[in-house]
């Protein structure tokens, strides 16, 4: 296998849509396979609103919590009032661009459990009206959700809440003011596979936390593709943006370094890259049995082709990644989970993955319960 | 905005149209009352967001195969597919325009870029079952090549065979109504599945009435559009979009199914419009508006939308 395929995979960002799965387990909003839903069990206390019903499958182990927008709003400023008047969102919290139709396409895009990219969302108010502003790279498309390069053609956004107190949220919010008022020193690298970590010397996933503090408050300029900029931006919660001085900074995974390898056997207190579905699975109470057959013969398999099929369900940068990664994940099927998921073989895999962050990442630790990410829910425009 | 001309090296659309009235006022008549809602035709149907939005980029083509008439109350359009099989490799699809009734003239054949449009004849089980129009439908048939693009690349044109329709011209000469029932019962029926297979490891898949009512109302002022369209390529604006993804949203009314708003997004760009990551969508659209008018705009944040960062108070 190669490497850089195994890189990849692992990363990028990917939005899918499937229909294998019959109708009658799928939730009445968004109509995905299950593995592509969030665990009931990890989901956030919200305060109670009138535009929120949960649907689950008929075993309410796995669904979504459904914030029901107005159509009309879409793209507008107007939905960013909204959802911050249902009180759901929290500042800090994760925004996940999620793309129903990647159900039923290729492995990859199942894999990535339908993401496609990731944001931070803040609640702010201007003029006596409160709303929701997010901060991303592209750094252009922060905006209160109506910046029409990405928002206009957004039909679906999970929020997922990291694990934070009062004061890291305000810490955060000191940040993200910080940056989003230098907006010039904040590019968008496009290489998802290869991390600011990775592109220098000696250089550690602490390390970028550091430089984007540093350009921060002090200027210079700092590249990061969306998912990277989230995790790295999430590193500076517990440093105070009027007094910082090198020494806060701590990756929020829990990982040895703070980026997710590929595979772990067993999910044994981690989850890797690839194991968004499994999580969702094992965390939704499906038995191993039911567990292998969703992932062998639904999740890591390719069930539309056809690029005339695929132009109006992914972009083709997209469908690029997810086509140069069919064989990987056909490997991922039949020598890993069918295999019974052996060891040496997610060695193997995990040989040829970067260490990295990817836009599902933050879905793939609130589906395994770890480091205490939880689901809020599912944001849609269809009132 | 201010764009920069720069040479257009894709052959199709870039459309530019401005106000034309396109589209009858039957298709988006509605009484003021009556509630409209907004749907996704990409994700209701996106076989049938695919044909519309093929359709519109080769409305020269489509207008010339129509000859300036309006596709008829009978038509049925389909799109022949690869079958869902990963391992087939087939890669075209093709947009069917079944239209027994006004199908007595030879016409062009449309085809698209990238997912070939082609137009061919068909007769559904009901009308097969009238003698007459089953022998114009077999004759026209019999005249047409369908040109099919493999790729970006490379071009083939193959003569189109359609089983079904030859068995019903053979049972023509000794023609009895059970012959044609019995024709007719290999044909598809217009109650039948949405797919059904078809030779080469594909399969035809019926699109639904919102995208049939959107591509009808398209061809009723094909001629014109289609000037509008050849404008807007001269005007180097736009661009083809090959990066988004492909949508097609409109509003349909509850009572009447009349349907208003149609846009079309990841279809067209800017020249200068740089869109960074994978998942970034142009700014631009292809809109018809409640009058039927047919318009390209750049989707902006109003001013009331905008915000200013220095005054915003963070919670």
């Amino acid at each position: 296998m190669k490497k850089n395929k195994n890189k990849k995979i692992i990363i990028s960002t990917f939005l899918l849509f499937v229909f294998t799965l019959s109708a009658e387990i799928s939730t009445r909003s968004l109509k995905v396979s299950e593995y592509m839903m969030a665990p009931v069990s990890t989901w956030a206390d919200v305060p109670e609103s009138s535009l929120v019903t949960k649907e689950t499958t008929a075993s309410g182990e796995l669904g979504f919590r459904v914030v029901h927008l107005k159509r009309s709003t879409q793209a507008s400023k107007q939905a960013a009032v909204d959802l911050a008047a249902t009180g759901i969102v929290q500042s800090g919290d994760i925004f996940l661009s999620f793309r129903p139709e990647w159900d039923g396409t290729l492995a990859y895009a199942h894999m990535q459990l339908g993401v496609s990219h990731a944001a931070l969302a803040f609640v702010v108010e201007q003029g006596g009206s409160k709303f929701i502003h997010t901060l991303e790279t592209p750094i252009n498309y922060s905006s209160p959700m109506n910046s029409s390069h990405h928002y206009g053609d957004l039909n679906a956004i999970h929020v997922i809440r990291p694990n934070l107190n009062n004061e890291q949220r305000a810490n955060l919010s000191g940040w993200a003011k910080k940056i989003l008022a230098n907006p010039g020193r904040f590019g968008f690298f496009t290489d998802y596979a290869t991390p600011w970590y990775k592109r220098g010397a000696n250089r550690t996933p602490l390390d970028q936390i550091k430089e984007l503090a540093k350009v921060a408050t002090s200027g210079g300029s700092f590249s990061a593709y969306c998912s990277e900029f989230v995790w790295t931006f999430l590193g500076l919660r517990d440093c105070n943006p009027a007094s910082y001085a090198p020494g806060c900074e701590k990756v929020i995974f829990g990982t040895q370094n703070g980026a997710l390898t590929g595979l772990v056997p067993g999910l044994a207190g981690n989850a890797g890259l690839i194991q968004g579905p499994e999580a969702a699975l094992v965390s939704g109470g499906k038995n191993e049995t039911e567990k292998k057959q969703l992932l062998t013969q639904s999740a890591f398999v390719d069930i539309l082709t056809s690029p005339d099929q695929l132009a109006g369900r992914m972009s083709s940068g997209h469908r690029a990644v997810a086509e140069a990664n069919s064989d990987l994940m056909k490997f991922i099927n039949q020598g890993y989970y069918a295999g019974g998921e052996p060891a040496e073989v997610a060695a193997k895999i995990n040989s040829g993955v970067t260490d990295n962050f990817s836009p599902t990442s933050f879905m793939i630790r609130s589906n395994a319960k770890l480091d205490g990410f939880k689901y809020v829910g599912t944001v849609v425009f269809d009132r | 905005m201010v764009f920069r001309l720069q040479k257009i090296t894709k052959k199709l659309t870039q459309s530019l149209i401005l106000t034309t009235c396109l589209f009858s006022a039957s298709a988006f008549a509605a009484n003021a009352n009556d509630e409209w809602v907004t749907v996704s035709l990409s994700q209701e149907d996106s076989e049938g967001a695919n044909a519309l939005i093929a359709l519109v980029r080769n409305m020269d083509r489509f207008s010339a195969w129509l000859n300036d008439e309006e596709l008829g109350p009978t038509t049925q359009i389909m799109v022949k597919r690869p079958a869902n099989n990963p391992e087939a490799k087939v890669t075209t699809n093709s947009v069917d325009v079944v239209d027994p009734v006004s199908g007595e003239k030879s016409r062009k054949i449309v085809k698209t870029s990238r997912q070939v449009t082609s137009l061919r004849y068909i007769v559904t089980e009901r009308d097969a079952r009238d003698p007459s129009i089953l022998k114009r439908v077999l004759i026209v048939k019999e005249e047409m090549i369908t040109e099919f693009e493999v790729g970006k690349e490379s071009q083939a044109k193959v003569t189109y065979n359609y089983p079904a329709l030859n068995v019903a011209g053979e049972n023509l000469a000794s023609a009895s109504s059970e012959a044609y029932r019995a024709a007719a019962d290999q044909l598809w029926s217009l109650d039948g599945p949405d797919c059904i297979d078809f030779a080469g490891g594909s399969e035809i898949c019926r699109i639904k009435d919102a995208a049939t009512k959107l591509i009808r109302a398209a061809s009723r002022k094909s001629k014109l559009l289609a000037e509008k369209i050849a404008q807007a390529k001269a005007s180097k604006r736009v661009v083809l979009d090959t990066q988004s993804r492909k949508s097609v949203t409109f509003e349909e009314n509850t009572a009447t199914g009349a349907v208003r708003n149609v846009v079309l997004s990841g279809f067209i760009k800017s020249p200068t419009e740089k869109l960074l990551a994978p998942d970034s969508a142009s700014a631009w659209v292809v809109k018809i508006d409640v009058g039927g008018k047919f318009s390209v705009e750049e989707r902006k944040v109003s001013e009331a939308d905008q915000v200013d960062i220095s005054s915003l108070k963070f919670k």
